[in-house]
């Protein structure tokens, strides 16, 4: 009885909320300050972004707080410790996988179409800031006008999204022909092929170094300042991540997002009511490559060096299991997939191994970090049988009656 | 030109190797595709853990010592893995796919990616923990090779030679091919899988047991397939738990380039592409003057993939379909 | 002078021809049915008007513009919109979604505009959806506007169905079936509505059914079909005489009321 009243009073008042989740948010912040590199606390950290999306507050509302917890609160709370450069590490890794995911929604969620080559653009965004700021470019056109300094990252970000977005159109020209399924398979051949093509560039003209990679590629760089460290790579991932997340948004209920729900759900009347197919899909291609060229060139510029075996086909289907354990076609389901698969990855499968070798001595066969296709397979199996619309489902655009009505109108 | 000529009898004889277990594997994708209109990933992954089964069952026998002849050993393993691999296929279908059958089409999908998934990990797992290695090396039933004398048919070729084992992995699968064939085009339960294929609903108003034919057909497409994967070990001696993706995935080619659904389009399919496939990777550097070298073989293997659903999706032995409206 | 006409229209699949030689002139502004036993070729032949298949022989103009080698969004481009026999809406999307994507031949909002969100998109949408719940309005679907159209039930997914298909402003309106599984009532509901839509939206419509009481009523044109072949045409009062259309059904003891 307690409970439910307790529960209703915070379904009904805003204010409750907010004072709730400040009170949260205050706490496991505090945590993160104060603890010695604390896991638990990092992701009591993060599922406040999470109540804050449950909770009824006005939408304004909710993207002041969340700012406000991205740009200064999550900085800071990790600032306390010795631990700073790890959480800010994988920070980094989950927001370009965020933008990773969201660029991939576009293509499986919102145009149902199964892409399992998807890892492919963020190689292109990758190698194209890659090969001109490493001394590869200097090599390959001999010239000391490269490699190009630091200061040319800013506008790699929007060429490398460009570069993949054209890369996303050429390969969808041919393969948007086929139907259905086959999509799978020819763009899992296409993944395939851009890494085996980039594994074997360095003949006849050596573009890619083939499998040794480039390295010493130029950090970014802006008034003479130079983003090394985890903490500043953070806030450029960020503002990309922004960028990204406003323009999914936007799209999402725009006459293109529309277009690619209705191709989606069925390309025979879609066709009938205009929507061209091809054209349709190539956008979602394009746009959704475009994501992860950005990030690509982020990886490869923070990295410092790229080489082929970071574009392999697990990282695809990564990729698309945030996807489906979030929810087809789901903004903030995406987000939350994809971050609970990143800090899976890169925490706590970690820590699990470390604590299960350290008090039990188990044999690295066993180890947890080894059984990343296993966990992925089972989240895909278990997903695909009982919650096929992912953890937070999809929801489509409620409109207000009122606000549609023109004058007085004599309905019915 | 002259070295791609002298070359060709042995190129053909490997190519029609990989071809024989490309054309195996792709008639379990055929066939469930026929059926279901479901691309079952997992395959792929059921071949490779015919090759683990299979290379397990023969090492454990080395270890209880147990000594036989090798033909016996032979059709026993392959037997066993067959069965096994078969089960497997079924308890594949049971769990993931009959739960989605009705599910929108990228559902099931998504749960082949999974099983494919977890069954490579399964498999590392065990390998790993029994040899602590995930890669296999498996001692061979048949050693010894044979030369056939090409060169005093034509002189220009080069003699090519043959492995034994190469023999039996050829003359197993046409002997697979040959039953299957008959199988599904001359008993009552062939017929059952046709009728299946062509219309579940008629043919379960038939009194056909739909789900008793989709078992079986799992379990016949996932036998031959883990058979074939004891051969393939045989052949190549060196196993990993991956090597069923890009195989599965050159296989599937093989059934889309025969037409899909079609039996006997799949196993042409696999020969024509195992042959171009070994004539790629033998002659890429030499008909492009080096430019690409064999590393592209994968390559050229996808690229034939992508043309084939391109320009001839019904493949080459297969019927058109349009969809109803 | 017709708006749509169809001359010599024939398509084979495989060794069948399921539609033979067909002529038709559909005069604008009129209300035309097509009608013939299961089979006949009706769904076919509308699948050939919008483009979905493409004619072997034959020619299909609309007001004097070949329709041929046009894909089917281009053909709804030029005003020719449909309805389908097994309903084909967006399932997951809102009636009012449905609507919305039904006019997405008349918004024009750029990419880089919706991006930017400029005051130009925002009117543009807000205008759009207006409309739309405009003609969510005109078929008694408004309180539904945000419903998903996979939970309406059957007789609303159909009215929703017509409602769409208006959304793309068509010249000529393509109803394949639009009575199937309703009952007496809500076939007289959607009959009103026919002759409605035709008069308020200046429309031609073209409609496969089989209901006899409906064609009977609203159409002024009847074409039948049998194997693919139009066995006459004409008005209701001629067709109800005519010994071909008589055989043609009672032949196949496919007897249906009104006949």
């Amino acid at each position: 009885m307690e409970m439910s009243k307790w529960s209703v009073m915070m379904k009904d008042s805003p204010k409750m909320q907010l004072s709730m989740l400040l009170l949260f948010i205050l706490a496991s912040s505090a945590s993160v300050y104060f603890l010695e590199r604390s896991v638990t606390a990092f992701l009591l950290l993060l599922g406040s972004l999470l109540l804050l999306h449950y909770t009824s507050l006005s939408n304004r509302l909710k993207w002041i707080i969340s700012l406000l917890l991205l740009v200064v609160i999550i900085p800071f709370a990790t600032s306390g410790g010795t631990s700073q450069q790890d959480y800010m590490e994988v920070a980094v890794q989950t927001g370009i996988y965020i933008a990773m995911a969201l660029g991939l929604n576009i293509v499986v969620g919102f145009a149902g179409l199964l892409d399992l080559g998807f890892v492919a653009f963020f190689a292109i965004g990758a190698y194209t800031y890659g090969i001109f700021a490493s001394p590869q470019a200097a090599q390959l056109f001999h010239s000391d006008f490269f490699p190009l300094a630091g200061t040319w990252f800013w506008p790699f970000i929007i060429i490398g999204g460009l570069m993949a977005a054209l890369f996303g159109i050429l390969l969808g020209i041919p393969v948007l022909r086929v139907k259905g399924d086959y999509l799978a398979i020819v763009t899992l051949g296409f993944g395939e092929i851009i890494r085996i093509v980039f594994n074997n560039m360095d003949k006849p003209v050596n573009i890619t170094n083939g499998a040794q990679g480039l390295s010493q590629i130029n950090q970014p760089e802006i008034f003479g300042f130079t983003f090394s460290l985890a903490s500043q790579f953070y806030f450029i991932v960020i503002a990309i991540l922004l960028i990204v997340i406003i323009a999914v948004r936007r799209l999402e209920d725009s006459k293109l997002g529309r277009s690619w729900k209705a191709i989606r759900e069925d390309e025979i009347a879609a066709q009938a009511m205009g929507i061209p197919l091809v054209k349709t899909k190539l956008w979602a291609f394009a746009l959704g490559a475009s994501f992860s060229g950005m990030m690509g060139v982020v990886f490869s510029a923070k990295n410092m060096f790229v080489d082929p075996s970071s574009f392999t086909l697990i990282e695809s289907i990564t990729i698309l299991v945030m996807v489906i354990l979030g929810g087809m076609g789901s903004v903030p389901g995406v987000i939350l997939g994809a971050t609970i698969i990143s800090v899976l990855n890169l925490q706590i499968l970690t820590e699990v191994t470390n604590f299960l070798t350290q008090n039990f001595s188990i044999s690295d066969t066993l180890s947890p970090m080894k059984m990343q296709r296993l966990i992925f397979g089972v989240v895909l199996v278990l997903i695909a049988i009982y919650r096929p619309k992912g953890l937070i489902t999809a929801k489509p655009k409620k409109v207000d009656p009122g606000k549609l009505i023109d004058q007085p109108t004599t309905d019915k | 030109m002259s070295n791609i000529l002298s070359a060709l009898p042995q190129v053909l004889v490997d190519g029609l190797t990989l071809g024989a277990i490309y054309a195996v594997v792709a008639l379990g994708y055929t066939m469930v595709y026929g059926i279901l209109e479901l691309i079952n990933f997992a395959h792929g992954e059921i071949f490779m853990s015919g090759a683990f089964i299979g290379t397990g069952l023969l090492l454990s026998l080395g270890v209880f010592g147990i000594a036989m002849p090798a033909w016996i050993t032979l059709i026993l393993i392959l037997l066993l893995t067959a069965l096994l691999t078969g089960l497997l296929g079924i308890g594949i279908e049971r769990l993931a796919y009959r739960p989605l059958r009705k599910a929108p089409r990228l559902i099931p999908l998504i749960s082949a990616i999974g099983i494919s998934f977890i069954l490579q990990d399964l498999v590392r797992f065990f390998a790993e923990f029994k040899t602590g290695n995930y890669i296999v090396t498996g001692t061979t039933l048949f050693e010894g090779k044979v030369t056939i004398p090409f060169s005093s048919i034509i002189g220009t070729f080069h003699n090519a030679t043959i492995k034994n084992n190469t023999l039996i992995l050829i003359g197993i699968t046409i002997i697979i091919m040959i039953l299957l064939d008959i199988f599904v085009n001359r008993t009552k339960w062939g017929t059952a899988m046709r009728a299946v294929a062509q219309d579940q609903e008629t043919a379960a108003l038939m009194s056909i047991n739909v789900n008793k034919v989709i078992s079986l057909t799992f379990f016949i497409g996932s036998a031959i397939g883990g058979a074939t994967g004891f051969l393939f070990a045989q052949q190549y001696a060196t196993i990993d738990p991956y090597i069923g993706f890009i195989l599965g995935l050159k296989a599937f080619t093989a059934a889309v380039l025969g037409g899909i659904g079609n039996i006997r389009g799949a196993m042409f399919g696999g020969l024509i592409l195992g042959v171009l496939e070994v004539f790629a990777a033998a002659n890429l550097s030499t008909i492009t003057g080096g430019v690409i070298g064999s590393e592209y073989k994968d390559v050229f293997a996808f690229t034939i993939l992508i043309l084939v659903l391109i320009f001839k999706p019904e493949g080459l032995f297969g019927k058109s379909v349009k969809e109803k409206v | 002078m017709s708006l749509l006409e169809l001359k010599g229209v024939t398509k084979q699949f495989g060794g069948l021809t399921a539609v033979n030689q067909v002529d038709a002139a559909i005069k604008q502004g009129s209300i035309t049915a097509i009608i013939g036993p299961n089979g006949a070729g009706k769904t076919t032949l509308f699948n050939l008007i919008t483009g979905i298949y493409k004619p072997d022989k034959g020619s299909i103009t609309l007001a004097g513009t070949s329709l041929l080698n046009r894909k089917p969004n281009q053909i709804a481009g030029y005003g020719i919109a449909r309805t389908f026999q097994n309903i084909r809406l967006f399932k997951e999307m809102t009636a009012l979604e449905n609507i919305l994507v039904g006019m997405h031949t008349h918004l024009h909002s750029s990419l880089i505009s919706t991006l930017l969100r400029l005051p130009s998109v925002r009117k543009e949408e807000d205008n759009a959806a207006r409309h739309a719940y405009q003609l969510l309005q005109t078929v008694g679907l408004a309180e539904k506007c945000n419903e998903q159209a996979k939970n309406l039930p059957y007789g609303e997914q159909r009215r929703l169905e017509i409602a769409r298909a208006l959304a793309t402003k068509p010249k000529v309106l393509f109803l394949d079936e639009p009575a199937a599984g309703m009952n007496p009532k809500e076939t007289k509901v959607l009959t009103e509505l026919i002759i409605q839509v035709r008069d308020d939206f200046d429309l031609t419509i073209i409609l496969i059914e089989h209901d006899m009481k409906l064609v009977m009523k609203i159409s002024e044109e009847i074409i039948v079909l049998d194997y693919g072949q139009k066995i006459a045409s004409g008005n209701p009062d001629e067709i109800r005489t005519n010994p071909r259309v008589i055989e043609a059904y009672l032949g196949k003891g496919a007897v249906r009321n009104g006949l």
